[in-house]
């Protein structure tokens, strides 16, 4: 095998011997980079989602300048998909600025809509949900048919692209962690179709028909996982899926265990049972909710964590999951070089015995001022040295 | 009569059916002093959810919520209300700063300075610096609030506070910056007065501030 | 009645009676076409 090949298969089996809760030769570290990226290969956030080909350059640029074993995913959006619909949702504030999510375009799912949303869900979708969210798909016939197509089409390319992106990563000896993104139905419900404002009042005005929605939407989250599943290609290593978590740390654990709880149980013990690894991100302080996560599948899942005290995540979840991430990006911004390697010694030394942990930021980077980068290199540099298992 | 105690409870166990019949009921009388009080009933409902926040039975879900329900019940009132009717505390100015569309913390913050008696002008999402400084040369505010999910709200956050200070009007307010990344190493590069990550600690430093 | 947006396992296991004993959840992408139409919906409904 030739030395790039080498290398390539000794960071797979590094991260996924981690993932798998057996110690490997050092703790690995995984480029938890998003659209920081794009402007780190000298490029607009928006450029790149115009224009794969700078999305790849950039993330060959990471891949060659930045100490690390995997690179997370490939940032860029599918802006092509987006402009063939006219979507209304995303917010390109100016050039310079990165794409971010806005409350406002949400209310896409009327009060009285629960009923009809439950009883067939990808209907709803088809029917109510594109039309409002795309200006192009509100039109009639043939205007709305071929703007679908076209859309698709984009879609479509824009996996292929994707895949050739992770294709000459590859070459380089940079393998990519994850197939594909999912989302819990709750928070998809609240995020995109009801807004969060709208989704805290059905908790107390419609809690019934919240709860029976969140469950008639999970086949289809699981659904779209499995299908992300079959659409990567064959990998002697498990798929692995990213699901970005987001209302829990805002809701009290009664709430927590009526609506989130069933369904977050349910898509993890589905994809743990067929072999496919599901990393949520998990936003926030997720202490209060340990005792439940011990309760999945042991080794069978990850956990990427924002915030949390170490030694208490080592000692309560280091039987069941891996764990990723937790060093603080405003240090990376913020801090000094010295500051940001005595920070990553801390939770080394705190995480890393017996293996079981990732070394990531403790969210994905977006914008240019996330990080510096010589902060990046130095301290991943860093881990790669005093993260060597004797 | 409306009870204002059973109203002020149930504001804080957010029974809005409860705050929908003492409104009717004050609507139908055509009460502008009954209007005044179910509001006041109301606000201090709401001083007590951040309190039931504060000790850790309420959760940001419960204090959007509240939001609304004090909203609505404002709005529903409106039409009994005088005009300038209440007494007001301090004044502030309040935003998310440039690049962040993110409100939600911002909101609750609000709600919750609005019911301590302050005067809340908001200017909303995504604001400019410019706009920032030129309402505070309008208004002349006792307090500016900043408030940021993403971490590039920091940046926007300092721009604001040095655009304050060249046009000589930061030594005028004080400034409070809110939102995920604010922290005691940020407050002091930024140049704040003062941070919170706490909408309810946040209320108490400003009540500080005018008290 | 309302025509089906999707063809359901059942009525594809009706077609091939050959898949019946294997698991739907990894079978689908017998049918690679739906299971792509069906991200590309869902994934439209995600942002």
């Amino acid at each position: 095998m030739s030395e790039v090949m080498n290398t390539y298969q000794e960071r797979l089996d590094r991260v996924f011997k981690t993932l798998r809760l057996e110690q490997a030769d050092r703790v690995p570290v995984l480029g938890t980079y998003g659209t920081w990226g794009a402007y780190y290969g000298g490029y607009t956030d928006s450029e790149t989602n115009w224009d794969m080909d700078k999305c790849g350059k950039a993330m060959l640029k990471m891949a060659n300048d930045i100490p690390m074993d995997m690179l997370h995913q490939p940032f860029a959006r599918p802006g092509g998909v987006y402009q063939a619909l006219g979507s209304k949702a995303f917010h390109y504030l100016s050039d310079s600025n990165i794409v971010q999510y806005s409350d406002e375009s949400a209310q896409i799912m009327k009060d009285d809509e629960y009923p009809e949303f439950s009883k067939d869900p990808f209907r709803f979708l088809v029917e109510k949900v594109l039309p409002r969210k795309y200006a192009e798909l509100a039109k009639d016939s043939p205007m709305r048919d071929l703007a679908f197509a076209k859309g698709a089409m984009k879609f479509g390319m824009f996996g292929a692209q994707k895949g050739a992106i992770k294709g000459s990563l590859a070459a380089q000896g940079m393998p990519v962690l994850f197939d594909g993104i999912i989302l819990h139905p709750m928070d998809w419900i609240a995020d995109f179709f009801r807004g969060i404002k709208g989704a805290f009042g059905d908790i107390r005005r419609r809690p019934a028909e919240f709860t029976e929605a969140i469950q008639a939407f999970t086949p289809l989250v699981i659904r779209l996982g499995m299908g992300q599943v079959h659409m990567a290609p064959p990998s002697p290593n498990p798929k692995v899926l990213l699901l970005p978590l987001h209302l829990p740390t805002m809701l009290k654990v009664a709430d927590f265990d009526k609506y989130y709880w069933p369904s977050f149980k349910m898509i993890m013990e589905f994809f743990a049972a067929h072999n496919v690894y599901v990393i949520p991100f998990y936003e926030g302080d997720w202490s209060r909710f340990y005792n439940h996560l011990q309760e999945l599948p042991a080794k069978k899942t990850m956990g990427w964590f924002e915030h949390g005290d170490p030694k208490e995540m080592k000692q309560k979840l280091q039987d069941t999951m891996c764990l990723i991430g937790l060093f603080p990006a405003t240090l990376l911004q913020y801090g000094t070089k010295e500051e940001c390697i005595a920070k990553a010694k801390e939770l080394l030394d705190n995480l890393a015995p017996g293996g079981g942990y990732i070394f990531g930021t403790d969210k994905e980077l977006i914008a240019p001022q996330d990080a510096k980068a010589e902060n990046i290199i130095a301290v991943n540099k860093f881990v790669m040295e005093y993260g060597i298992y004797k | 009569m409306v009870d204002l105690k059973v109203l002020t409870q149930a504001m804080s166990d957010l029974d809005e059916d409860v705050l929908n019949k003492a409104i009717d009921e004050v609507l139908s009388k055509d009460d502008n002093a009954a209007a005044q009080e179910v509001v006041k009933a109301c606000q201090q409902g709401m001083t007590l959810v951040g309190e039931r926040y504060d000790s850790g039975e309420y959760f940001i879900g419960d204090l959007v919520f509240a939001g609304e329900v004090l909203q609505s019940v404002m709005d529903k009132l409106k039409p009994a209300l005088s005009a300038g009717s209440s007494a007001k505390g301090g004044k502030i100015v309040l935003a998310t700063v440039f690049g962040d569309l993110h409100d939600i913390g911002k909101n609750i913050f609000r709600s919750m300075v609005e019911a301590a008696n302050f005067e809340v002008i908001d200017l909303g999402i995504n604001v400019p610096v410019s706009q920032i400084v030129d309402k505070v040369k309008e208004v002349n505010p006792d307090i500016v609030g900043l408030s940021g999910v993403l971490t590039l709200a920091l940046d926007s956050m300092k721009e604001t506070v040095d655009a304050l200070n060249e046009a000589g009007f930061r030594s005028s307010v004080k400034v409070i910056i809110g939102g995920v990344p604010v922290n005691e190493v940020v407050c002091k590069s930024i140049g704040a007065d003062a941070f919170s990550t706490n909408a309810a600690e946040g209320v108490k430093i400003c009540q500080g501030w005018v008290g | 009645m309302e025509e089906q947006l999707l063809i359901s396992w059942s009525d594809i296991v009706k077609q091939h009676p050959e898949l019946a004993d294997k698991d739907p959840a990894m079978a689908m992408s017998w049918d690679i076409g739906q299971e792509m139409i069906f991200a590309y919906v869902t994934f439209l409904a995600l942002f």
